[in-house]
């Protein structure tokens, strides 16, 4: 029998789940597309809008209806219903290979100085000349040539008044009454001369008039105008990548104030008899004054000047002046020059300014904030002294790399008695008994000296400025914590047979050591301010440098300006690796506290002999360099008495790449 | 007490109960040799091997929801474009989607890649359209381009690459080699149904079209692209 319990009929109501599981609710599916596009060369030609397209190629265009016109204003066939054709010949009427095969070839002609004035002062009886050089690579001199019978034609055309490279000059040797002409030519590297800027002046005294009626600046105006007429073709006027212009009496010709503008006329267009061509450019805001020079003769059938760039926007009156050779009369062209594009940093000067008076700064600045990063990163400059150990060494370590330092296989050292720091350098004389100087050196880097002599009786005296030699602080000691064979000055009783290897200790002068121990905590914040306020210093020269120089490749770059720029990144590349590549360790308590001139011996486990010695500089830092491989360090404190204890006496621990690479923290 | 029949009863994002039942009553009995226990109502049974599933006892649901799809075959199109002159090269591939579920399925396309045709050298542009997500009516390619694109045909095909005659999206109309779209890594609904279709299932067509102009400058090569499927049982 089957007992029921008594909860039968009580069961709470279940969710029965039927079915959850096995069903296939969503899928994937992925295909792999694939096509082969052969790179073969058609045979036929496969543009539609070709006259045979689907023939064989080439495609050939035309015949009109084709629906196809070049458009391309530098196709020979431009505005065609064709496929655009091109020449293989130099279209470009500025270069002088026009019409000759491909590419074009531009001739680089002088340009002339610009702003050539020429004014009398009647108190000094002298004509001051001033002008503007221009800005080419090349550039050599300017020569200045006058002459009072006409406009000088050529560099020879005259008396040379001045040659060089400044923007003014005085011709004092000049009369009253007398029409002085002067023609400046640049001259480049290649010994080539621009076609002249020309300008004259008068002396005249109070009330006098022009004998010639030409009191203005215009060099040409007082010759009569022709009799005869004369048809002369138009002027061109050319600038590199601008549409060629053309300049006929009335014309008003827009120019780019930016660029060179070469003025240009054929020689078969002119009177045979023609001596010269001149131009005047008056400047718009004062009719008094203007700007001229001549037009020369290239030998290539062209009369042709290069003017530099204008100064600023308007429009310039100009007068050209054909001046025939047999009577000296001239055919004048006036017009005008529309000049558009100068800024307004060229045209307030502020780029000359630049140039002038900021360039050098700059140039400076770099130099100064380069040098100042270099003491930065590699020395520990805190003073001109410093400064001057750095120069010493440098010195030394140039005339040791010529080999006129002797090498030593081993040597003394002269050692600071309170820091134990080398001295570098300290000047070390011998005498022999009679008081007569023997020989002399100067400690290298490391402090380092030694002496090759022949059996005597020698003393040994050491110099170094801040130094006491003797030393008292060590007197009466055979050896200290690091050096031994210690010399105080006394008689050395030398065999002959070895090297001279003592090292001699030196007083510092106006360093309390005792002082420095009951300070050295308050002594550290100062040294670690004047310390961050160096860098502070040294870093602002370096950014104001940096700056400037940027400033100067936006505003006016030059070669300079971009090799100052790029050597700035160099520094500041150079300053980021070398922060990460070369820490610089230090020894100081868990407070913070550097242990200055301690001592720091390493040890070969084991063996625990030192391997190392060295002490630490006053902000506790310190460089080890030893082989690679394991080692322990003891650190020893200086006390306040110049004694050491010792304090610390670290595991043994890998130095792969000999140097201590991290802090130790007491 | 059984769901309702023909949808499932209750879900969550990631488990569909297709139907319930609730059991009450029942307890243990015991004697002194035998123990036994019974139940008001009876708990669903069932089994399954590679070929079949056994459905039987109290409640037992007539049948799982399914989706089975084909995989074609790889596409190679064809013929081969030759760069120099430009050229169409077409292929096809076709999806089955089977499914029972009453509420039918969805059939998506995407690419791996974008652009979707590429090769160590270069790349077929995904075919730019008018309008983004919506079919361009015609296949266009200029002269200086190389385009990759397809278009979905198939009774189930979404209403996106349905047309009027003369714009895609609109109208009932499915126009054969009509409705141009871009490969994208982006899902698009190419198919949709909303009722089962077993056990024949409905085929979707996939026309994959690459054309490159004269003047493509389209270099030489194998140029691959991967289309993927995901087909859901809705």
């Amino acid at each position: 029998m089957f007992k029921k319990s008594n909860y039968f009929f009580i069961l709470p109501v279940v969710l029965a789940l039927l079915l959850i599981g096995g069903f296939v609710w969503s899928a994937t599916d992925a295909v792999n597309v694939s096509l082969s596009v052969t790179a073969t060369t058609a045979t036929t030609c496969t543009d539609p809008l070709a006259n045979n397209y689907g023939g064989a190629l080439p495609c050939t265009y035309g015949g009109g209806g084709g629906g196809l016109t070049c458009d391309d204003p530098k196709a020979t066939n431009y505005g065609a219903e064709e496929a655009c054709v091109y020449s293989t010949k130099c279209e470009d009427r500025q270069a002088f290979n026009y019409g000759e095969d491909l590419p074009c070839l531009y001739r680089e002609t002088v340009p002339n100085v610009s702003n050539f004035q020429a004014e009398f002062n009647i108190n000094q009886q002298k004509i001051y000349l001033t002008w503007s050089n221009p800005n080419f690579e090349g550039f050599e001199a300017v020569r200045i040539v006058r002459s009072t019978f006409g406009i000088p034609a050529n560099p020879e055309d005259g008396a040379v008044v001045y040659e060089g490279s400044a923007e003014n000059v005085v011709d004092p040797a000049v009369e009253f009454r007398v029409r002085y002409y002067y023609t400046a030519f640049v001259k480049n590297q290649a010994g080539e001369y621009s076609s002249g800027a020309v300008a004259s002046a008068i002396g005249l005294k109070e009330g006098e008039i022009c004998p010639d009626g030409n009191c203005g600046s215009d060099p040409f105006a007082f010759l009569p105008g022709a009799k005869s007429t004369v048809t002369i073709s138009d002027f061109i006027l050319r600038q590199i990548g601008e549409l060629t212009k053309y300049f006929s009496a009335g014309a008003k010709v827009k120019i780019q104030g930016t660029k060179n503008l070469m003025i240009e006329i054929d020689k078969n267009s002119l009177p045979t008899v023609l001596k010269t061509i001149g131009v005047v450019i008056s400047d718009p805001k004062n009719v008094t004054r203007s700007f001229s020079f001549i037009m020369r003769d290239d030998g290539e059938g062209r009369y042709l000047a290069n003017l530099s760039p204008f100064w600023r926007n308007g429009v310039f009156p100009v007068t050209i002046y054909v001046i025939n050779y047999q009577d000296q009369t001239v055919k004048k062209i006036t017009g005008s020059l529309q000049v558009a594009g100068v800024s307004f940093l060229r045209t307030s000067g502020l780029i000359d300014a630049l140039e002038k008076y900021i360039d050098p700064l700059v140039t400076m600045m770099g130099l100064g904030a380069g040098l100042s990063q270099i003491i930065l990163m590699t020395t520990n400059v805190h003073s001109v002294y410093d400064l001057y150990l750095l120069l010493m060494r440098l010195i030394y370590s140039f005339l040791s790399w010529l080999g006129i330092r002797r090498k030593r296989p081993e040597w003394g050292t002269v050692f600071d008695a309170v820091t134990k720091q080398p001295i570098d350098p300290a000047y070390v004389t011998v005498e022999n008994g009679t008081g007569k100087e023997v020989t002399s050196a100067i400690t290298d880097i490391d402090g380092r000296f030694g002496f090759l002599l022949p059996k005597d009786v020698y003393y040994i005296k050491v110099g170094k400025t801040n130094y006491r030699f003797p030393s008292t602080t060590l007197k009466g000691k055979t050896q200290d914590e690091l050096y031994d064979n210690l010399y105080f000055g006394t008689p050395l009783a030398h065999d002959g047979n070895q090297i001279i290897r003592l090292n001699v200790p030196l007083d510092p002068i106006g360093f309390d050591w005792n002082e420095f121990a009951k300070t050295k905590i308050n002594f550290f914040q100062i040294y670690t301010r004047k310390e961050a306020t160096r860098r502070r210093v040294l870093a602002g020269v370096f950014y104001t440098g940096f700056a400037l120089s940027l400033f100067k490749v936006v505003v006016a770059p030059s070669v300079l300006d971009f090799s100052l720029l790029i050597a700035y990144v160099g520094i500041l590349v150079y300053q980021k690796v070398r922060i990460i590549k070369h820490k610089i360790i230090s020894i100081r308590r868990a407070n913070g506290e550097p242990l200055a001139f301690s001592l720091v011996r390493l040890y070969l486990p084991g063996i625990d002999q030192p391997i190392k010695s060295a002490s630490t500089d006053q902000l506790g830092r310190l460089y080890v360099l030893v082989r690679p491989g394991t080692y322990y360090l003891t650190v020893e404190e200086k006390m306040p008495d110049g004694s050491y204890h010792k304090i610390h006496q670290s595991a043994p621990f890998a130095m792969p790449k000999g140097v201590l690479d991290q802090d130790i923290i007491i | 007490m059984a769901g309702p029949v023909g949808a499932y009863v209750a879900s969550s994002p990631n488990y569909r109960l297709q139907a319930d039942s609730v059991n009450f009553g029942g307890s243990m009995s015991s004697s002194t040799n035998y123990k036994m226990e019974d139940t008001l109502g009876e708990i669903g049974t069932g089994t399954s091997s590679d070929a079949y599933n056994l459905h039987a006892g109290y409640q037992a649901m007539s049948e799982d929801v399914y989706l089975t799809v084909s995989s074609p075959s790889d596409v190679t199109l064809s013929p081969a474009i030759d760069a120099s002159g430009g050229g169409t090269s077409d292929g096809t591939a076709v999806w089955t989607i089977t499914t029972n579920s009453p509420a039918g399925y969805s059939l998506t396309l995407s690419a791996d890649a974008s652009p979707a045709l590429r090769s160590a050298g270069g790349s077929f542009t995904d075919l730019p359209v008018t309008v983004a997500g919506t079919p361009d009516f015609s296949w266009s390619v200029p002269t200086n381009q190389a385009y990759f694109g397809y278009t979905a045909e198939g009774s189930d095909v979404a209403t996106s690459f349905l047309d009027n005659g003369t714009t895609c999206g609109t109208g009932a109309l499915e126009t054969t080699d009509r409705c141009w779209l871009n490969f994208s890594t982006s899902a698009k609904t190419i198919s949709l149904r909303n009722s089962n279709n077993n056990p024949s299932g409905t085929a979707t067509t996939i026309k994959l079209r690459a054309q490159a102009g004269a003047s493509s400058g389209l270099s030489g090569g194998t140029y691959q692209a991967v289309v993927s499927i995901i087909a859901i049982a809705l």
